[in-house]
């Protein structure tokens, strides 16, 4: 997981353990620091968090987050009933310079309700030393949202895991809020449709759309993250345990409880008698 | 053998961080695992340092991470223990396991604080996480299995319900009763907090005014929401009539905590220390 680079989006975080995600959003006491001049001023910090493009571990996340910035306006986002957007779904955009559109979806967040399509609905934003500089583009890497222009800011900056990120005007996806400014495709037809979640027959939760009240599969790319493309192609480290051992079943039920099992199986022998327990 | 009244108590994981290797009890060898997809994460400690001369079993450089990716930026490792994989093994295995875990926990907050003190940043912090949270599935594993015991041998589970209990300010506050070795007229301790409880006239005064100060926190955070709500409704007007479910969702986010004790539960008789409620 990496901190510092804030390319990837939350969708490739999913199988996170939510108490981490947890414990990264501050949530406390700051006591402000002043070169102990004057009494320290404890600030109480309860607002909730703020949440950017950027996951809530990274280094830009949490500077938005400060609790010394002051006051912050809520963040209206509004609660879905389901989230219907996968990686890797064929979409189409509805709203704005790429109007009518289809494309992947790249990532997803969903506690804004934002959807990224690969490569549409972008922006351009200026960054680097040369900025506002005229020049031809000589290359571009749409993974890292770089762009080369010939000759111009020519300093290679290096961030820790080896990502080059050198350009002058840099190319960024926008995202695109999800019931409204984007709409997944019927396969049979290739126009956008509204979705319902339906039970198959075998009791499957499934996308239905309702014009045709036919099932958009999801892609095979959906269950992508950081760490694997597939749940079963995953190439485990060193420390993890067999399937095989995963499913072997061990348990003998027996009438007894696990401290005395335990007891048993390590020769401790309690000749000790117990004396009364009281309870309140 | 006499049988052991089991009565659940919460153990404090806090507490077992520091239990020395050479106490632990069923802990005989490793559980060496090899590997294959998506699987739980398991300690294998293999990299043991030569330099230092362990005395006796003990091995303090277990607790460091002696490998060969210190400057990664990100490890790979696997998810966490998930309860319907733990329930499929035995008592001794999970005995195994939460030591297994256990040293794997130590192991990582050690090299957390030493990354710390190296200022650079620790990789995939998140492992801390997900070992904790198998060994919170072991536990309550282990609750399970005790309370089938108890329900077979006693019609009961072992376990305490929390109570409702008049404290002498007049305020109801639960209370969860703990098994002791001494009887509670002479617990000390437990005699100043919970001995007289009378709740006298002058407590009605008090309750009155700090049911309304409660009633004025409340008040305050749902029309802190409500506003907020208001503009959410201003944004996207589809959502007029779906009011409730969007305040329920900005109270989730906005850690909407206050909660009252239903008025049924507030007249019910006064208990001594030793009686409980349910059984």
């Amino acid at each position: 997981m990496v901190r510092l680079t804030p390319i990837l989006r939350y969708s490739d975080y999913f199988h996170m353990p939510k108490r981490y995600v947890e414990r990264v959003k501050f949530n406390g006491t700051v006591i402000e620091g002043n070169m102990n001049v004057i009494p320290n001023k404890t600030i109480k910090y309860n607002d909730p968090w703020i949440y950017t493009h950027d996951p809530p571990w990274t280094d830009l996340a949490q500077r938005r987050n400060d609790p010394r910035q002051g006051q912050r306006r809520p963040q209206l986002v509004e609660p879905l009933k389901t989230w219907d957007f996968f990686r890797g779904d064929i979409v189409e955009i509805m709203v704005g310079k790429d109007k009518g559109k289809q494309g992947n979806v790249t990532a997803f967040i969903r506690e804004l309700n934002a959807v990224f399509v690969a490569g549409l609905n972008l922006v351009e934003i200026m960054v680097g030393k040369d900025k506002g500089k005229q020049g031809n583009v000589t290359a571009f890497i749409r993974e890292l949202n770089a762009v080369f222009v010939a000759g111009l800011n020519l300093e290679v900056q290096r961030i820790s895991g080896g990502v080059i990120a050198a350009s002058t005007i840099a190319v960024k996806e926008k995202p695109l809020i999800a019931p409204y400014q984007i709409k997944l495709i019927d396969p049979y037809d290739g126009k956008p449709c509204t979705i319902e979640w339906r039970y198959t027959a075998e009791g499957e939760l499934v996308r239905v759309s309702t014009r045709s009240g036919r099932i958009i599969p999801k892609a095979p790319t959906w269950e992508e993250t950081f760490d694997y493309a597939k749940k079963k192609t995953y190439k485990p480290g060193p420390g993890d345990t067999i399937d095989d051992e995963l499913k072997r079943v061990t348990f003998q039920p027996k009438l007894i409880t696990v401290a005395e099992e335990l007891m048993k199986a390590n020769g401790i022998v309690e000749t000790r008698k117990r004396g009364p327990v009281y309870i309140y | 053998m006499n049988l052991l009244k089991i009565i659940h108590c919460t153990i404090n994981p806090q507490k077992y961080s520091f239990i020395p290797v050479r106490i632990c009890l069923g802990y005989m060898r490793q559980i060496r695992l090899q590997t294959t997809d998506i699987p739980p994460k398991e300690n294998s400690s293999d990299d043991v340092s030569t330099k230092v001369k362990p005395t006796k079993q003990s091995n303090l450089m277990e607790f460091f991470d002696t490998t060969e990716n210190l400057y990664e930026s990100k490890i790979i490792h696997g998810r966490w223990w998930y309860i319907d994989e733990l329930r499929l093994k035995s008592n001794e295995d999970l005995h195994k396991l939460w030591y297994v875990l256990l040293k794997e926990r130590n192991r990582l907050l050690t090299m957390e604080e030493e990354y710390r003190h190296q200022h650079e940043l620790f990789p995939s912090p998140e492992r801390i996480d997900k070992v904790e949270e198998s060994m919170r599935n072991i536990l309550s594993v282990v609750r399970e299995r005790d309370m089938a015991y108890n329900l077979l041998e006693t019609g009961k589970t072992g376990e305490q319900t929390p109570q409702i209990r008049e404290t002498s300010f007049g305020l109801l506050r639960y209370y969860k009763p703990k098994e002791r070795i001494v009887p509670f007229y002479k617990n000390r301790y437990y005699q100043l907090l919970w001995g007289k409880r009378k709740a006298e006239a002058w407590t009605s005064i008090f309750k009155r005014r700090y049911n309304e100060f409660q009633e004025h926190q409340e008040h305050q955070e749902t029309n802190r929401i409500r506003k907020i709500v208001a503009n959410v409704i201003q944004k996207y007007p589809h959502l007029r009539n779906e009011e409730g479910r969007v305040m329920e969702d900005y109270k989730q986010r906005y850690d909407f905590e206050h909660y009252s004790i239903p008025k049924r539960l507030a007249r019910r008789p006064k208990l001594r220390a030793h009686q409980t409620v349910w059984n």
